[in-house]
């Protein structure tokens, strides 16, 4: 499914205080089927971002299309939405809240029209894809899993729901390296089979390895827009704005400092390695 | 001289009728003025474990003594809390006050410190980590790295022996992490205080004195940076993966083209990469 951001306002009542714009005439156009990461400082408005484009909050001006449809308007089928849009937020421990694992992962599929038997599988299916033994897993609390466990299992449960457009923000943070490999390939491979899905992350790294689209923000403002290679090609830009490039990409960049001739446009570890073993073999 | 000394810590908790053993019969020492880096995959028990160090988490079995305080007694435990201070992952939710000076205060108001000590204390707590000029800020109006760094100063504020860190670099941006790593580096080099780190970016271990690897609830390995992160078969069984300037050096290794050593850093990399010039 396709996202239309156009011409968004958005602004936080301050308080006391002026209240805070994070957008003035933003626009965004994501079409059916992409593979996105969104990179930016704290405070730059991915959040919101994410929460406008679930209709979790609605814009002040401007229009929010999911499927050419807008979802702010009057008489808009909200139930369309939150079955086609699947949002892991940034704490999951904030969206654990039932007695068990599996009563967890089900709380989605609750008034889907789904038989008993479709929720078990669904449930099934997607705690295998996070990693988990159902069987295991199913009875614990949420409460008593660990960091990492707990993120898998927030994760489960939105994919349950089949969503045509997932959305993840910082879904990597303590993850230990083998899940964080199988995050991303699970990521990969759900884009593969049609799913739109929109990575907000700091780990360039990640996001090198695995998006085909990556959009840096700042300040509200779409600031680079592009594929991760031509995005990293500028690691001046990237400093300016308080982002990392890819690691391979920084190390390329210190090597092509010292004068090792070294191709421009490396981010990933493989395209590293390649690099590095033409360039040792040639001497 | 120790300042943690744990044998045979065991953690167990039921869960459907059944025991999860978390921690099994775990050893640990932690010298004073180290910094310890505790690494392991998810569920291995490193949070469990650091839980124990402040009593977080009541001892169910072992001997742990933390500062020379036994951390099984339950009578010392608010004295084991005040040289023992902990950090969170989450900046968000370690805030108790809308004014950061307030916030920082907070601990010091609890264990009756005299009042008229408490400004001199946080003022000195916000300067360790350079939070000074935000004396008067929202917390909730500053980045991820400046959170926790006022997280941190309201720990410092109670001038503890040990800091314990829980990933407190995971939710941050790449500028935040590093402000938040060159405090815990200054805590440690400058005031000497005892640190004991969680992280599961491998590349921060690096900074450590001792790297401690846990792996099904007990310790696998410990020694320094270089002797377990250039051991990729440790890391492995471990369910971790070395840093890349490691990884970068074996896979080189396999095509025979061989460094002299092998680099832990990326500037250490470079060097390598640049002597074989």
């Amino acid at each position: 499914m396709s996202i239309e951001l156009n011409h968004i306002s958005c602004s936080y009542p301050g308080g006391a205080q002026e209240s805070v714009t994070v957008f003035d005439d933003f626009s965004l156009h994501i079409a059916d089927g992409e593979f996105i990461g969104i990179m930016g400082h704290t405070g730059c408005g991915k959040t919101t971002l994410l929460q406008l484009m679930a209709g979790l909050i609605a814009p002040s001006g401007g229009e929010v299309l999911i499927n050419g449809e807008d979802i702010n308007k009057a008489g808009y089928d909200r139930s369309i939405l939150r079955r086609s849009v699947g949002i892991v937020f940034q704490y999951p421990e904030y969206q654990l809240f039932e007695t068990t694992v599996e009563k967890d992962v089900a709380f989605g599929l609750k008034h889907s029209g789904l038989s008993r038997a479709e929720v078990r599988e669904r449930v099934i299916w997607a705690l295998t894809l996070m990693g988990f033994s159902y069987e295991n897993i199913r009875t614990r609390s949420p409460l008593t899993l660990s960091g990492g466990e707990k993120r898998r299992v927030a994760i489960a449960g939105v994919l349950a729901v089949k969503p045509d457009i997932l959305m993840f923000d910082e879904p990597i943070a303590g993850l230990d390296p083998q899940n964080r490999t199988a995050f991303l390939e699970l990521a990969a491979q759900l884009n593969r089979q049609g799913t739109t899905v929109i990575i907000v992350s700091h780990n360039a790294d990640a996001l090198a390895e695995s998006v085909c689209r990556l959009i840096v923000m700042d300040r509200g403002r779409t600031v680079m827009d592009g594929t991760p290679n031509s995005v990293f090609a500028d690691p001046v830009r990237m400093q300016e704005l308080h982002l990392g490039v890819s690691t391979p990409r920084a190390i390329a960049d210190m090597l092509a400092k010292r004068g090792i001739p070294i191709a421009p446009d490396i981010i990933r570890y493989e395209e590293l390695l390649l690099e590095l073993r033409m360039n040792l073999k040639a001497r | 001289m120790c300042m943690i000394s744990g044998t045979g810590i065991r953690f167990a908790y039921e869960a459907d009728g059944r025991l999860k053993r978390v921690l099994r019969d775990l050893d640990i020492q932690i010298q004073r003025g180290e910094f310890a880096v505790v690494l392991g995959a998810n569920g291995s028990g490193k949070s469990t474990l650091v839980k124990h160090f402040n009593a977080l988490l009541p001892l169910q079995k072992g001997e742990l003594t933390v500062a020379g305080i036994n951390a099984a007694g339950r009578s010392d435990i608010w004295r084991l809390r005040r040289v023992c201070g902990m950090v969170f992952q989450n900046p968000d939710n370690q805030f108790v006050s809308s004014v950061v000076e307030e916030d920082v205060a907070f601990g010091l108001e609890n264990y009756e410190v005299p009042r008229e000590q408490i400004p001199d204390r946080v003022r000195k707590a916000l300067r360790l980590v350079g939070m000074e000029g935000y004396e008067n800020r929202s917390p909730h109006s500053l980045s991820g790295g400046q959170k926790q760094r006022v997280a941190l100063a309201g720990v410092l504020a109670l001038e503890p022996d040990i800091v314990i860190l829980d990933e407190v670099t995971a939710m941050l941006d790449p500028q935040g992490r590093q402000e938040v790593l060159e405090s815990v580096r200054r805590l440690h080099e400058q005031e000497k205080k005892t640190v004991v780190m969680i992280t599961h970016y491998i590349e921060e271990a690096v900074l450590a004195d001792r790297v401690f690897l846990l792996g099904d609830g007990v310790l696998q390995a410990c020694g320094t940076p270089r002797e377990i992160l250039t051991d990729p078969q440790l890391l492995d069984k471990a369910g971790l993966t070395p840093p890349l300037p490691v990884k970068i050096y074996y896979d080189l290794y396999k095509t025979g083209i061989r460094l002299d050593r092998i680099p832990l850093t990326n500037e250490e990399l470079v060097e390598e990469l640049c002597q074989l010039n």
